[in-house]
């Protein structure tokens, strides 16, 4: 009986023990900037449970932090957050200009890792060339956006269509930047539009166009999508941490938001992550130069 | 036949043929690597008995349904034919299908795997690495008191059984009725003409009979003698097999595009392993639990109807690895399979029983 | 000493055990990654010739995307068609297809798997929907492609490959 009692009291001890929360492991808090992609609302709720899962997973304390797209260097040189995460884009301009490191790239959809800038326009329009775009009016997304503008923008230029002269452009304004291309073309507002091939599988998937009612005209080859990124003096095993914690990301695991337990993925819009080749980001060099784009603007 | 041939030459003969006809039954239209295989023919089986999903895996093979006639027969005119039982049918029952589940995981039972090795399969070398390390343990259960009782006599009329059911089989074979499945495509549908199979294994069956040659038991005897005179006609099987699949140009050395394989050598390890420890404790690999419960055995004839209720469960339960690899559902099984056996080898000892 | 060795095992068996069934989740018992029995039962059903018409009518338009090399627009097409024919078979192979043509070999495995796994007849050569040369070709232009590397991403993709090598060698799946 006593030996039973000895063993109960064990139990309900080493039941409490692991039931107690941990307390973060060095006490500091870690602030990771997510990109606004769309607007600040959808990017919290993406993001929330990818934050609360790396404090889970690896025991320091992450928190959220949304920045705006221009803002981004500006707040990465107060050093205002510890770990990035951005389109290619910005990262090779943080990587480029500020010594921001590399960490691993999202996957989602139909390339992974990658994908690619599309022109396209409505099949009946007959335009079937870039060639054909001259005099047209086309919407693009974004100027930062690797896929809806920067590559969009080489992929004119080097088809001798100089974007300044040869044709009437415009950028939607407000959220969901992207999704307003696509429409604008749909709708006949404008001829031809830029996104990313991404962008254009996900509103076919979620039914909101069918892709039989388009052309695409262009399309520029691969390159990363969006990137995990730090910033220099973050400790490395903080570093190796979150990226062990992301490489290892499943579709099924969750992470808890208040009450709810929510699945990471579906949440964040996302099929996992991936290292890839740091080289890749090199051809957002070229985009930048054509486009004048920083680190490459002139004013 | 004693006095015309010593009991081992007997042996490495029954390892040559079955090395010889596990080839030459690829030539006539078995799967490549599986001119014979126990588990994937029970699997075969298990289908057409309609006891898993798989549509692709559904066939009597006749080469099984043989092996049990050609034991039966010979045991009948060797005066070896005589019901037999232990007090505990589970036993063998569960191992028994223990031994498909592990030969499941690794894909092929112990002949497969050496016939694998034969072909030039290097993947094969960590199975047959598991299958020793089984075998090993499992003789190391037998050294410290495992049994589960002493075999008696019981009714002659329960030996006929399983023989009757397979003839049964074999008039279904060659029928075809509705309620026998048989599969349209896959696998299942690559096979030798049914007479040529059912008479190889009619044949294989009657010098296993009378060798009592056994895969497992051949490195049992091999560990046990330290010699490897213990292993004559496992070292023929081997010797043949790759003398005729150089011959019929089935040899490939290496570790990649290797017929009914994966690369994950640990669970391939273990799953052998398994069946190494399990065939041990019931006395003999799957081959020889068909051979043996041609004999009358009617603890291998719980073993075989293991083996089929295995069979049934590695497909429908996703525990049969695939090229891709080893399933969780695999995983899992072999894990329990281990708890299983050691739970095993330590409850059933002389001192409990 | 035996019996302490066997304790210990058990012990140890049962924990891993443990935390297989603990980390494992429920997908993974019903998913195998060669094979989908359901599917596979359901594709045995159709005659060669209702499979041939389903697949001409279904992806007739999508087969003359890629023979006229509009891969993008085909493969965003199929990406639509995902939502609702999940499960067929050649949804796959045709992306599997398309990302050959586009050099993107793990996505053309990964893919040419998905399909296999819903329809092995693509790698049974008494089947009409035989398309193992293809595959084959594909698989030594990957293993041509991968040869040397050893990046992360180029070794899954070798695991991968080598897998479709050897079920084309041909398994008992």
């Amino acid at each position: 009986m006593k030996k039973l009692l000895v063993y109960l009291i064990a139990l309900l001890l080493t039941a409490a023990l692991f039931s107690c929360k941990q307390g973060a492991k060095d006490g500091r808090v870690y602030k990771i900037a997510y990109m606004i992609c769309n607007n600040t609302r959808e990017t919290n709720e993406r993001f929330v449970p990818l934050t609360n899962y790396l404090t889970e997973k690896t025991g320091y304390k992450f928190e959220l932090y949304t920045v705006n797209t221009q803002d981004f260097v500006s707040e990465y040189e107060k050093k205002k957050f510890d770990f990035t995460h951005t389109n290619s884009y910005l990262f090779y301009l943080l990587k480029k200009t500020k010594g921001a490191k590399y960490l691993c790239t999202e996957k989602r959809g139909a390339y992974g890792t990658r994908t690619k800038g599309v022109i396209f326009t409505l099949k009946s329009s007959g335009i079937d060339s870039i060639a054909a775009i001259k005099g047209k009016k086309v919407l693009f997304g974004p100027v930062f956006a690797p896929y809806a503008f920067l590559a969009q923008y080489d992929l004119l230029v080097n088809d001798g269509v100089d974007p300044e002269e040869d044709i009437i452009y415009a950028i939607p304004w407000g959220s969901f930047k992207h999704q307003k291309v696509v429409y604008g073309v749909l709708y006949n507002d404008f001829d031809v539009g830029a996104v990313s091939s991404l962008d254009l599988e996900m509103m076919a998937k979620e039914g909101k166009i069918n892709i039989n009612d388009f052309n695409i005209i262009a399309e520029s080859p691969l390159l990363p999508y969006c990137t995990f990124g730090y910033a220099d003096g973050v400790p490395a095993k903080v570093v190796k941490s979150v990226n062990d914690a992301l490489l290892g990301l499943t579709e099924n695991d969750t992470a808890a938001v208040g009450n709810e337990t929510l699945a990471i993925f579906k949440r964040a819009f996302i099929d996992g992550y991936e290292v890839v080749d740091e080289s890749e980001y090199d051809i957002i060099d070229r985009y930048a130069k054509t486009a004048k784009l920083p680190p490459y603007e002139e004013f | 036949m004693k006095k015309r041939f010593s009991q081992s030459s007997i042996v490495i003969f029954t390892g040559a043929l079955l090395g010889v006809i596990s080839i030459v039954l690829v030539y006539y239209g078995n799967p490549k690597n599986s001119g014979i295989c126990v588990s994937c023919f029970i699997e075969n089986i298990a289908g057409a008995l309609g006891l898993h999903p798989n549509p692709r895996l559904q066939y009597l093979r006749p080469e099984l349904l043989g092996f049990l006639l050609g034991a039966s027969i010979s045991a009948l005119f060797g005066g070896d034919f005589k019901a037999r039982a232990t007090n505990a049918p589970l036993v063998p029952f569960i191992t028994g299908a223990l031994l498909i589940v592990g030969s499941a995981v690794f894909i092929g039972c112990p002949i497969k795997l050496f016939i694998r090795f034969s072909a030039g399969d290097l993947t094969s070398i960590a199975g047959i690495a598991g299958l020793i390390a089984g075998v090993y343990i499992g003789i190391k259960y037998l050294q410290n008191g495992f049994t589960f009782g002493d075999a008696k006599d019981s009714p002659n009329f329960f030996a006929w059984l399983l023989p009757a059911a397979v003839i049964i089989l074999i008039v279904f074979l060659f029928y075809e009725p509705n309620f026998i499945f048989f599969s349209k495509k896959g696998s299942a549908t690559m096979h030798a003409p049914k007479l040529i199979s059912l008479g190889a294994g009619i044949l294989l069956g009657v010098f296993a009979q009378r060798s009592r040659f056994c895969i497992t038991g051949s490195i049992r005897d091999t560990i046990l003698m330290r010699s490897i005179k213990g292993g004559t006609g496992l070292i023929a099987l081997i010797g043949f097999a790759i003398l005729f699949n150089v011959i019929f140009g089935y040899f490939n050395l290496g570790m990649n595009g290797q017929q009914s394989s994966h690369l994950d050598h640990l669970w391939s390890f273990l799953g052998m392993a398994l069946v190494g420890i399990g065939s041990v404790m019931i006395n003999g690999c799957p081959f020889r639990q068909i051979i043996r419960s041609g004999e009358g055995d009617i603890d291998a004839v719980m073993a075989v109807l293991g083996m089929v209720a295995g069979g049934a469960f590695v497909q429908t339960f996703n525990i049969a690895s695939t090229t891709r690899g080893v399933t969780f559902a695999g995983k899992v099984a072999i894990i329990t399979g281990l708890i299983f056996v050691t739970a095993l080898g330590l409850s059933s000892r002389d001192e409990d029983i | 000493m035996f019996e302490k060795i066997n304790y210990v095992s058990l012990v140890i068996l049962t924990g891993i055990l443990a935390f297989f069934l603990y980390s494992g989740g429920n997908a993974n018992w019903k998913e195998a990654p060669g094979r989908d029995f359901y599917a596979m039962a359901a594709q045995s059903n159709i005659s060669a010739k209702e499979k041939e018409a389903k697949i001409k009518k279904r992806y007739g338009g999508i087969e003359e995307m890629i023979g006229a090399g509009q891969l993008e627009k085909a493969l965003l097409t199929l990406k639509q068609m995902e939502t609702g024919y999940k499960k067929d078979a050649h949804l796959y192979f045709l992306q599997g297809q398309i990302y050959a043509k586009m050099k993107l070999y793990k996505e053309s495995i990964t893919n040419f798997f998905k399909a296999v796994k819903l329809d092995p007849d693509y790698v049974d050569e008494g089947c009409s929907l035989y398309k193992g040369t293809l595959i084959k070709e594909v698989t030594l232009d990957a293993m041509d492609y991968y040869k040397g590397k050893s990046d992360a991403g180029s070794k899954s993709a070798k695991k991968l490959v080598f897998a479709m090598q050897r079920r084309l060698a041909g398994s008992c799946e």
